[in-house]
């Protein structure tokens, strides 16, 4: 994931973008263009990915097979090359939104302690 | 053999990609010469980009 720190964009880490795409196949196959666009457009452009960055990310995955290469048509009426995910990808994405959840929690504790803990 | 078939047609891939994302900003108003640099400045180096995949398949003794 690159790791430019422009004005208003946030610096994700390698295995944070992996999820992401794991995230964005859940609702079907699609090529790496569209995931780009996805990403960008659900995190309403907080998250502007170099978009290079995500074929190595979706050939990793292809690799420990979580997602898959299927050939499909573009919305252009071209071919393209599409992915999509696994089942062994789909659970993948089960395990890792939870550890993700109990970080993001974690974390939260950490910088928004509440007020009635007093506890270094 | 695997490896090989899906990097095969990763050029072709970056091609489209980038081609997508040029009519998109065109779409967006921009000249042909602006719409064609800003989608190479979003994808980022090429050449990188494809060095980058390649090394995803080197095998892990090797590294």
């Amino acid at each position: 994931m690159s790791t430019r720190d422009e004005k208003g964009r946030i610096e994700l880490l390698q295995g944070t973008l992996d999820l992401l795409i794991l995230q964005t196949l859940r609702f079907g196959p699609a090529h790496g263009h569209a995931i780009a666009k996805a990403i960008e457009r659900n995190s309403d452009e907080v998250l502007q990915v170099e978009q290079g960055s995500l074929y190595p990310a979706l050939h990793r995955l292809i690799r420990r097979r979580w997602i898959a290469v299927e050939d499909g048509v573009s919305e252009n009426n071209r071919r393209a090359t599409f992915y999509r995910l696994t089942r062994k990808g789909r659970r993948q994405l089960e395990v890792e939104t939870s550890k993700w959840d109990k970080l993001v929690h974690a974390i939260a504790r950490i910088l928004r302690p509440a007020a009635d803990q007093g506890q270094p | 053999m695997r490896r090989r078939r899906i990097l095969d047609d990763l050029d072709q891939q970056i091609h489209d990609h980038l081609e997508q994302e040029t009519l998109d900003n065109l779409a967006r108003g921009l000249s042909p010469e602006e719409a064609r640099h800003a989608a190479l400045r979003k994808f980022g180096n090429v050449l990188r980009v494809k060095e980058d995949t390649c090394a995803v398949w080197i095998p892990v003794w090797l590294e």
